[in-house]
């Protein structure tokens, strides 16, 4: 800044220049700096011709041409003229550079300033930032220890955690568990989600599930299932099992999945009417014929009104194992497992006469029969209802007289009544012996041994196979016990 | 010896008749349950152990180990014994029944049984593998009964998202499928 400003070589040439002009001239000193005399431009000529004029040399000369002379003169002027204009220009120039030189100069020195004002501050806070670092460094031990503890102390909490992350899916289920749990869907069910994945196919057409499945006959699928071109006589034609409404196509019946299955579970409801024995018979038969693996049907809660249309049935659908003649394959044998099934005991009017009156039907729960011919059916109810066993009537004639029931005799009750009682009346007491019981109808046996149930809540069960529990219908038509405490039943298996 | 013996195995007798005796069962994350004896024998699993340990000896109850159900979460076997509990003391002990005993299959869930198993499904799935484990036939059917009425609801492309279950079928194989299986496809939802 305070340094004078060093001055270039253009310039000093221009110094020179202007000493060849004085020298050109061969003047004295006076001629060398005539701006400083007289004013520079065209004013300044008038003084500078005098000068010249006065000059003797000049005069031999200006004898010679003098107008030549003096043009020369004239445009040596002009020359050192403009010379002087340039250098002046030039040095305008130098020195407002010089200026801008000094400008960028005292800028630089500004930032740089501050740059090292900031590198300063920068240092500072660093040392600061490494002394609070090792201050925490110091800490970072303990603070480690303290997070073991912590992490210690919440290492239940912690597991607990962890179990509750890992959530069970389906997939997780071991393939036997899947098995279980895909059996309880009914047969069209299992069909349908064969398509799921290769597992579940695999597990849905493994013997496990196929063994044996169920389906539910509904009031729908049994009304769908009726060809309605049937007039109900001679042989029904093949029906379409499940549902016919279903089937889209009837030549597409699903050969793989019917003839895998062993056992078929056809579930009946519990409420609505008596069921369509003829119907059920007629949908169990059609969709036995197309499983020909089949060989155990079983019916589950069916109620039976009479006992013929159920023996139709069993006559076309069980089947025993036989050995074709000429070393043929042996056919397998069918046979019917009947459980939960409600079987009406007593006709209504029968009822009315004795029993009370709050009570219309009487039904036999039998909680499982298997059926391989028509007479098993036929055997069991007989021993249920006629004849009792002379077991039972002892029981009947031990308990009868606590009952205090007087019956009318009527049509169904042929007696013959003990001499001493009006015949139109007859008190169960003591001294009517087995003997009576055995003369009484198979109905009246029934109702007698309801009521001793019902009524002697601490008598000893009766012996035979099966007793019934009993049951009514209620407003919705469905069977239900009219009473847990008095009502019994046994299986008692040979 | 004898007769300083006597009478202290006495008065134990008589304390272990008045209080009946309980057993400590161990979940999978460490949590202790104190379960009634004869509840605890629901379980079969538990009901060997219980045997194998009193087939030895007659075992102090009190100071025995808790017996360990690794495989079983605390939440879950609290729940497992509250069903237990239920159950024992409505029911009693689940009867014997045969191999070839299918009732359960079109038996209905009972109301209790039914407000029971209203979780979320995570917590079904671990309850029926947790009945699996455990042998608790009648609580593992009606865990898998709930499962299937869902499924019989379902059809076969909402059971796969619902349960993340890869369709590994080529489109070929599942159409074929499909096919065979036309006529009961129509079973899913009203059914």
């Amino acid at each position: 800044m305070s340094d004078p400003p060093s001055l270039p070589t253009v310039p000093a040439a221009g110094n020179a220049n202007v000493k060849d002009a004085t020298a050109t001239s061969a003047s004295g000193q006076e001629e060398v700096l005539p701006t400083q005399s007289a004013p520079p431009g065209p004013s300044g000529i008038p003084g500078k011709r005098k000068t010249l004029l006065e000059s003797g040399n000049l005069d031999k000369k200006a004898k010679k041409d003098p107008d030549d002379e003096l043009n020369s003169v004239l445009m040596q002027l002009r020359e050192k003229e403009e010379q002087r204009e340039r250098i002046r220009a030039h040095l305008r120039r130098t020195y407002s550079d010089e200026q801008k030189r000094l400008a960028i100069k005292q800028r630089l020195e500004r930032d740089l300033q501050s740059l090292r004002e900031e590198v300063t501050r920068r240092e500072e806070e660093l040392a600061q930032y490494e002394e609070e670092m090792s201050m925490e460094a110091d800490e970072f031990p303990g603070k480690i220890e303290k997070l073991k503890a912590d992490l210690m102390a919440n290492s239940a909490e912690a597991a607990r955690l962890r179990y509750w992350g890992d959530r069970k899916e389906i997939i997780d289920f071991p393939d036997e568990l899947l098995c279980e749990l895909l059996q309880f869907l009914n047969f069209p069910n299992q069909s349908r989600l064969q398509r799921t994945s290769k597992l579940w196919r695999r597990v849905l057409l493994s013997q496990n599930v196929t063994r044996h499945a169920y389906l539910e006959l509904t009031k729908e699928r049994l009304a769908n299932a009726v060809p309605r071109e049937w007039d109900g006589y001679g042989f029904p034609p093949p029906l379409v099992p499940c549902e016919l409404a279903s089937m889209r196509n009837p030549s597409i019946i699903p050969k793989r999945a019917f003839s895998l299955l062993r056992q078929m579970t056809f579930v009946l409801p519990l409420r609505g009417q008596l069921h369509d024995v003829e119907l059920i018979g007629q949908y169990v038969s059609a969709f036995a014929a197309s499983c020909v693996k089949l060989e155990v049907v079983i019916m589950l809660n069916l109620r039976l009104e009479r006992g013929t249309a159920f023996r139709e049935f069993i006559s076309k659908f069980v089947r025993p194992a036989t050995t074709a003649p000429s070393n043929g394959p042996k056919v397998t044998g069918r046979h019917l497992i009947v459980k939960n099934l409600f079987k009406l005991a007593l006709a209504p009017e029968g009822i009315k006469q004795i029993a009370s009156p709050s009570v219309t039907d009487w039904y036999v729960r039998i909680p499982e029969l298997t059926i391989s011919s028509v007479d098993d059916f036929e055997q069991a109810v007989d021993r249920l209802l006629w004849p009792f066993p002379d077991e039972q009537l002892e029981w009947l004639a031990r308990y009868a007289q606590r009952v205090r029931v007087t019956v009318k005799p009527d049509q169904r009750l042929k007696v013959d009544p003990c001499s001493h009682s009006s015949p139109s009346r007859i008190e169960l007491c003591e001294h009517l012996g087995v003997g009576f019981y055995k003369q009484l109808t198979g109905q009246l046996r029934a109702i007698l041994a309801l009521m001793i149930l019902e009524k002697v809540s601490n008598v000893k069960p009766p012996p035979v196979e099966f007793v019934f529990d009993k049951y009514r219908f209620g407003e919705n038509s469905t069977p239900y016990k009219v009473s847990a405490s008095g009502s019994r039943h046994s299986v008692r298996k040979p | 010896m004898a007769a300083t013996a006597g009478p202290s195995t006495g008065s134990g007798d008589v304390k272990a008749a008045a209080v009946a005796p309980k057993v400590r069962l161990q979940s999978g994350d460490k949590e202790i349950f104190i379960v009634d004896l004869p509840v605890a024998k629901m379980s079969k699993v538990i009901k060997g152990m219980i045997e194998d340990l009193a087939g030895e000896e007659d075992p102090n109850w009190d100071t025995l180990e808790p017996i360990p159900l690794s495989n079983v979460s605390g939440p879950i076997l609290r729940k497992v014994i509250t069903w237990m509990e239920h159950h024992y003391k409505n029911d009693g002990p689940e009867p014997e029944r045969p191999e070839d005993d299918l009732s359960h299959f079109t038996d209905e869930i009972s109301d209790w049984d039914e407000e029971y198993i209203k979780v979320d499904q995570g917590t079904l799935f671990e309850l029926i593998l947790a009945s699996n484990y455990l042998n608790i036939k009648k609580l593992r059917t009606v865990g898998c009964k709930t499962v299937a009425n869902v499924l019989r609801k379902l059809s076969v492309e909402e059971i796969r998202e619902k349960y993340n279950i890869e369709n590994d079928f080529t489109p070929e194989e599942e159409e074929a499928i499909r096919k065979e299986n036309e006529w009961c496809e129509d079973q899913d939802a009203s059914k």
